[in-house]
C-alpha cells in the first residue's frame, strides 16, 4: 500500500518516490550503526545492581526479620503496659510512688504514662470498688449475669485524684 | 515488522524484574540501538537521544512502565516511551504550539505546525546526502517527523505505528504522505539536479510495504 491518501494528497511522482527513496537509503545506511555511548550501558548495568541489591535486602527483611520484630513489638508493649510501672525503678520515681509499686503483691496496671507516675509528687493508694466489666477492657472474660457486679481493685491516685495505675484485688 | 523476537523480549524481561543481570544486558543491548537512532533523528541531539534510552531502561529497571502484552511487542511500547520523552523535553524547551489540533484533524494546513523555535542545524553525520535528508527530517513537523521517521527508518507497519503514536491509521497513511510530501519539497534544490537520471533507473519501492 503506498502511504498516499488519494482523497487529500497529491500523490508524488514516480520519479519524487524513486529520489526521496535514494535519500532515505543514504539515511539509513548512515546512520545503521549509531548507537547509545558505551557509558550508558555501564551506568545501567551498575543502576540494575543497586536497584536489585537494596530489593533483596528489603524482601530478605521482610521475610525473615519482620514478622520476627512484629511479634518482638507487641511481646515488648504488653509487657510494658503490664510490667513496667514496677520494673523500672531506675527512672527517676519519688521514693513514695517507689514504696507503694514495689510493696504491691499483684502487678498494677499503668493507666498513665511511667513518666507521668514518676514525677507524681504525692501519689495515694486507695481501695475502690471497680464494675466487673472493666474486667472486659482488659480482654478478660465477662460473664453478662455478673457484669454488674462490683469488683475490690486498688487504685493509684494522684494528689488531685487522677488514677495513675490500678490493679484488681481477688 | 519487529526487529525483535517479541516472545524472547518478553522471556528477558520476565528474567530481568527477577534480577537476572544477563537479561538486563541482552534487553538493553537488542533495543538501545533503534531507540537511540529514532531519538536522534527525532530531536537532532545526540546528548538528548542518551538521555531519552537511559531514562527508558531506568524506568524499565524500576518497573513504572506499564507495558501490557497483550496490547502490543516491547519493542513498538518502548518507542511510545521515548516519543513521548522527547515530546515532554520539547515542550519543556519550546513551549510548543499544541500538535493536538493536527492529531485531531488533518485536513488542517501543516505549514503552521513546524517548531517554532528550530534550534541551528548540529551537524551529526559525516555522509553529506544522509545529512541533509536528516536536517530535511529535522524540518518536518513533529507529528509528521514520528510517522516518517517510524515508516522509513525503522520499517514499522501502520499498525505499529498507529499504537506507538496512539492515532488511527488513516492518520498514520494521511501524515506519512504529507510528510513524505513536505520532505520532497524540503529537498526540492537536491531533486531537481539528480531527478532526470534518476526517474529512469527507480520504481517506487514503498508499494509493497504493510
Amino acid at each position: 500500500m503506498s502511504p498516499t491518501d488519494p482523497q487529500t494528497d497529491t500523490p508524488l511522482t514516480p520519479a519524487q518516490e524513486a529520489l526521496l527513496d535514494a535519500r532515505l537509503d543514504a539515511l539509513r545506511h548512515a546512520t545503521e550503526n549509531l548507537a547509545a555511548p558505551p557509558r550508558l550501558e555501564a551506568t545501567l548495568m551498575a543502576a540494575f545492581k543497586t536497584h536489585h541489591a537494596k530489593k533483596r535486602r528489603h524482601e530478605f527483611f521482610t521475610q525473615w526479620f519482620a514478622p520476627g520484630f512484629a511479634l518482638a513489638a507487641s511481646v515488648g508493649m504488653s509487657a510494658w503496659m503490664v510490667l513496667a510501672p514496677m520494673a523500672r525503678p531506675a527512672l527517676d520515681m519519688t521514693p513514695d510512688a517507689m514504696s507503694l509499686l514495689v510493696s504491691a503483691d499483684t502487678p498494677f496496671i499503668a493507666l498513665q504514662s511511667l513518666e507521668q507516675i514518676a514525677l507524681e509528687p504525692q501519689p495515694r493508694l486507695i481501695e475502690t470498688a471497680v464494675p466487673r466489666m472493666w474486667l472486659a477492657s482488659y480482654g478478660v472474660p465477662v460473664s453478662p449475669e455478673v457484669a454488674g457486679d462490683s469488683l475490690r481493685a486498688e487504685m493509684l491516685v494522684s494528689a488531685n485524684g487522677q488514677p495513675l495505675a490500678m490493679r484488681f484485688l481477688p | 515488522m519487529p526487529l525483535t523476537d517479541p516472545t524472547e523480549d518478553l522471556a528477558l524481561l520476565t528474567e530481568m524484574r527477577r534480577g537476572n543481570a544477563a537479561a538486563f544486558e541482552a534487553l538493553y543491548r537488542r533495543h538501545q540501538a533503534p531507540l537511540y537512532r529514532f531519538a536522534l533523528l527525532r530531536c537532532g541531539s545526540p546528548e538528548t537521544a542518551a538521555d531519552v534510552v537511559q531514562e527508558i531502561f531506568l524506568a524499565l529497571l524500576a518497573n513504572t512502565l506499564k507495558f501490557d502484552p497483550t496490547r502490543g511487542v516491547l519493542q513498538g511500547f518502548l518507542f511510545g516511551v521515548a516519543r513521548n520523552l522527547v515530546l515532554k523535553r520539547e515542550e519543556a524547551q519550546y513551549r510548543f504550539v499544541s500538535t493536538s489540533r493536527a492529531d485531531d484533524d488533518d485536513s488542517e494546513p501543516d505549514e503552521g505546525l513546524v517548531d517554532p523555535a528550530p534550534q541551528p542545524p548540529q551537524r551529526l553525520l559525516a555522509q553529506q546526502q544522509a545529512e541533509t535528508v536528516r536536517q530535511a527530517l529535522q524540518q518536518l513537523a513533529p507529528h509528521y517527523r514520528d510517522v516518517v521517521i517510524l515508516y522509513e527508518m525503522h520499517d514499522l507497519s501502520y499498525v505499529e505505528i498507529a499504537q506507538v503514536c496512539n492515532i488511527d491509521l488513516g492518520t498514520v497513511r494521511s501524515r506519512l504522505s504529507r510528510g513524505r510530501a513536505k520532505l520532497v519539497e524540503l529537498l526540492q534544490k537536491d531533486f531537481a539536479e539528480e531527478a532526470p537520471t534518476a526517474a529512469k533507473s527507480h520504481s517506487s519501492p514503498l508499494e509493497a510495504r504493510l
